[in-house]
């Protein structure tokens, strides 16, 4: 009955593990399949006729571009743990996307405005973009843990702030803005990233740093005391209050640490060496929110905010958009693929957030119906007082 | 032969390494009251909850008036008249106890004439059955107790038939339950049929017809009330016999542990204080338990005393070290451990192991980390020593999640926690709720094993019982304020109601604040 046997509760941690591992797994699974078929419904509206061929490509044009899957999968991994990871902790870190152009532009910066010795340049342009990502984190972040202000309001804000604010400085900027392209200058080569000596590609090492960061992520929540109690927190905040933690630090370092995991895919996504020579990938400073940055919730909540299922889910939604550019070749609009792909997040989301949700669905629920009844209950009101004197007298 | 109303035969059910009920059957009869008993874990809300189809067995059969039935879920089990009211409650904090109610079976178009004949209804039902509530109440601003006849009163408007009630006066003052007791009653004199889960032998002996009594997960029979005696029933249940009252030696009281001068906490509820200039010491080697019924300000004063709630006044000395404004972990280092009022809440991570959960309050000391690792050889030894140590029942020992451990080993693990953690004082708020009473003979050894260790004990509880047994000191708390300081042993119940009530104190009211 009880277990209080070392060895064979060891061999029971890894069946569990296995067992709740593999259940969120399948859940994605069933919720990819159902996305899948979704798209493919739509698809069949749109185009009848070239409805298989072109489901065909979504599921295997990938295959022809992996090393594009690659590339585009990065960006999306460091947000996706950003947003992630804040998740465990019980907040929605939906300022990804202005984290993310943060860590961009401290990247493109550091790139073009310093010039360090020896060859490290594209280190040190990371690392700004790190800390470009951190600040805009730690920014929500303190104003949740000191004066309680929702994070999500502020971190939306904070989207378009940082959106504004690095497209001004950007185009301010002689060094970095070239007008008459209307997007940044071409890098200098030392700030770019090795690439991974593919031909023709721009995937680059930056795919190493993800996945170690990601596994690097996986120890913090599940082998140290800080992710014990960042864990503790999302579960039962008050609990966590009663244990004696310290919300606020822990509030503070999360935004933090999320906000330098996007600051980095911005970096990532800038910093990725160009197919052709002499040049480098560009920004173009529109007044655009960086669309990584939402990706990432998707990318989060299909990998169940867990380090090493955002890994497996960046590369499937990554590998799916290689697909569906691709089925533009049998006339179906690329966004067709992005109404697979919201489905898809649409099925995983619903699933996950269902018992989160429901407790807010029916308050919801209450407003709405509190108003249909407001009135009611006034009319009924009079009635209960009669019946109320009816019982003081009984 | 005799009319059951509804039959459970040889129910077996299984979770992931345990039997919960194993080969279980269990008969009702029509307008009875039948108990239902059984030590913590033994499979009780497990067997009620097949009955509402919140689970499947894996063998067995149900039968309602001798035909087999399935219930597939609760809603099978309300076309079945069958109802029930959970060990912790499940309402919608910011409905009104009307919308609770009605809350899925609100009449399709909420209309004028619905809306009014529900409430009519509902009140109807509530002076039927004596059950006061005020339908326009929000449930998070009501008593724990109202808070139940809401879900009673769910059942009724259901027009349930059978009732399950599962350890319906865990919650309850003595009144309330004096009060849900007559309710029971008047539910079997108009033809209900009623199974009810407790601990306390006293409520079985009052109102039951007959008792089924189960022990780890199997039947050891079921008994006619009035054929048999409390010590025949904790004797079927635990396997051997039980003390009902706590053994104790004199008291030998030392330096003072903890200091309360002044200490003034602000209502939540209105603008008032709900802790109005409270001045009291707690000596090392003594039992001080603060008595009064239920929302007389002791939550709140526990909530200001363990650091989850700033006071306005006063200040708060532990071992001389003033903690007025410490925070939560500053106390715990001085000193301070805390079995807190809502183990839900506050107690446990529910969706963490046990092991996680026994650690909650360490996990940060050198034992259990190694700068910032976490130990996890370390933790799971710890954890089988405290499983071993508080006989903290599982299905799967420590890496259980605690969200499926039954209600009173969830209390026994927090017991365990805060008592085995280094302390100076022990802040107990009900220690014993929920737990069968071979427990709460433990629970109260080691309570007074603290105080002859040398440690301050400062008891919260509502259980006249509890508090006339385990304390060496009585202090009672009317309306935030200390109006008595009684010794139990020259103290009877009834005069210790008298103070809770607030007819009688002992204590002048002071309006200076003497430091
Ligand atoms: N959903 C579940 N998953 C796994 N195990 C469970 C689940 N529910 C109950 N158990 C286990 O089944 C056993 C019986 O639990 P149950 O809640 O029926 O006990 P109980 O008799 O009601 O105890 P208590 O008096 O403490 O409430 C316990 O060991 C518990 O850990
Ligand atoms: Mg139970």
């Amino acid at each position: 009955m009880q277990d209080r046997n070392g060895s064979s509760s060891k061999l029971k941690v890894k069946k569990l593990l296995k067992i709740k591992g593999s259940s969120s797994f399948t859940a994605a699974l069933l919720a990819i399949a159902l996305g899948l078929i979704f798209g493919f419904i739509i698809m069949l509206f749109a185009s009848p006729a070239n409805s298989l061929p072109g489901f065909f490509t979504i599921l295997t044009g990938g295959l022809q571009r992996l090393d594009d899957v690659i590339y585009f999968m990065v960006p999306i991994l460091m947000t996706g743990l950003a947003v992630g990871f804040a998740f465990r902790m019980g907040l929605f870190n939906i300022g990804a996307s202005g984290q993310y152009t943060m860590g961009m532009f401290f990247a493109l910066y550091a790139g073009f405005m310093w010039k360090p010795p020896g060859n490290l340049h594209w280190l040190v342009c990371i690392l700004a973009g790190l800390a470009g990502g951190m600040l805009w984190g730690l920014i929500p972040g303190i104003f949740k843990a000191l004066l309680n202000v929702n994070e999500v309001i502020t971190s939306i804000m904070f989207n378009y702030i940082g959106m504004y604010l690095v497209d001004m400085l950007i185009q301010s900027n002689a060094k970095m803005y070239v007008p008459t392209t209307t997007r940044t200058a071409y890098l200098p080569v030392s700030a770019q990233l090795p690439a991974l000596g593919l031909s023709n590609s721009s995937a680059n090492i930056s795919i190493f740093f993800a996945i170690a960061i990601a596994v690097l992520l996986f120890i913090v929540l599940n082998h140290t005391i800080f992710g014990f109690e960042l864990k503790a927190t999302g579960f039962n905040k008050d609990a966590s209050t009663y244990a004696g933690m310290n919300g606020k630090r822990n509030i503070i370092l999360t935004m933090m640490i999320a906000g330098a995991l996007a600051g980095l895919g911005g970096a990532f996504a800038i910093l990725a060496p160009s197919t052709i020579p002499g040049s480098s990938m560009t920004y173009e400073p529109i007044n655009i929110i960086a669309a990584n940055g939402f990706n990432g919730i998707a990318v989060a909540l299909l990998g169940n905010s867990h380090p090493i299922g955002i890994i497996f889910s960046a590369l499937f939604i990554s590998y799916i958009q290689r697909g569906g550019t691709l089925t533009s070749l049998y006339g179906y609009k690329p966004e067709i693929i992005d109404v697979v792909i919201a489905v898809i997040i649409y099925f995983s989301a619903f699933a996950m957030i269902m018992n989160i949700a429901l407790g807010r669905f029916l308050a919801r629920r209450k407003e709405k119906s509190a108003e249909k009844q407001g009135q009611e209950m006034k009319d009924a009101y009079q009635e209960v007082q009669e019946i109320d004197h009816v019982k003081e007298e009984v | 032969m005799d009319n059951y109303i509804i039959e459970m035969i040889n129910i077996t059910k299984e979770f992931p390494g345990i039997l919960a009920n194993d080969n279980v059957s269990l008969q009702l009869k029509k307008g009875e009251i039948h108990a239902l008993l059984g030590e913590n874990g033994a499979g009780k809300s497990t067997l009620m909850s097949i009955l509402f189809g919140l689970y499947q067995p894996e063998k067995g059969e149900i039968r309602k008036n001798g035909k087999p039935v399935t219930i597939n879920n609760p809603n099978d089990a309300n076309d079945l008249g069958i109802g029930m009211v959970h060990q912790h409650f499940k309402l919608v904090e910011n409905f009104t106890v009307l919308e609770n109610i009605i809350l899925g079976v609100e009449p399709n178009k909420i209309g004028f004439l619905q809306m009014r004949e529900a409430r009519k209804k509902v009140l109807k039902l509530s002076r039927e059955y004596g059950l006061e509530v005020n339908p326009d109440a929000l449930i998070e601003n009501i008593t724990v107790g109202m808070q139940q006849r809401v879900e009673i009163l769910k059942m009724l408007y259901r027009e349930n038939e059978i009732l399950i009630f599962d350890e319906p006066t865990a919650v309850l003052t003595p009144q309330e339950i004096e009060d849900l007791m007559e309710i029971m009653r008047g539910f079997a004199r108009s033809g209900k049929s009623i199974l009810f889960i407790t601990h306390k032998l006293n409520e079985i002996m009052a109102v039951a017809d007959h008792c089924t009594v189960l022990r780890k997960g199997k039947l050891m029979g079921t008994v006619e009330i009035k054929n048999t005696s409390k010590e025949e029933l904790s004797k079927m249940m635990v396997g051997r016999e039980v003390s009902f009252s706590v053994q104790k030696k004199e008291m030998k009281p030392g330096d003072i542990v903890l200091s309360v001068r002044n200490v003034t906490v602000p209502s939540k509820i209105h603008k008032g204080d709900a802790v109005k200039n409270v001045s009291f010491d707690v000596r090392s080697g003594e039992i001080v338990c603060i008595a009064g019924i239920d929302g007389n300000g002791q939550t709140e004063f526990v909530s200001a005393l363990t650091g989850l709630d700033k006071i306005s006044g006063g200040t708060i000395k532990l071992c001389d070290v003033d903690i007025t404004r410490s925070n939560i972990r500053t106390r715990s280092k001085a000193g301070m451990s805390h079995i807190p009022e809502d183990r839900h809440k506050h107690g446990l991570v529910l969706d963490y192991t046990l092991e996680q959960n026994l650690v909650l309050q360490q996990y940060w000391q050198s034992e259990f980390h190694k700068k910032g690792f976490i130990k996890r050889d370390a933790i799971r030894n710890y954890a089988n020593k405290l499983i071993d140590q508080y006989d903290i029942r599982s299905s799967q020992g420590p890496i259980t999640i605690t969200r499926t451990m039954s209600g009173g080993n969830q209390q026994k693990a927090i017991v365990g926690r805060e008592i085995d953690k280094e302390h100076e004082l022990l802040v107990a708020v009900q220690p014993t709720r929920g737990l069968d009473i071979g427990a709460i003979e433990y629970i109260h050894k080691m309570l007074v094993e603290r105080r002859d260790k040398g440690k301050a004990v400062l008891l919260i509880s509502l259980e006249l019982d509890e508090i006339m047994n385990v304390s060496d000191r009585i202090l009672v708390m009317y309306e935030g304020e200390i109006v008595g300081e009684l010794d139990p042993k020259s103290t009877t119940i009834e005069e210790l109601g008298l103070y809770m009530s607030g007819a009688k104190r002992n204590i002048a009211k002071e309006n200076e604040n003497a430091g």
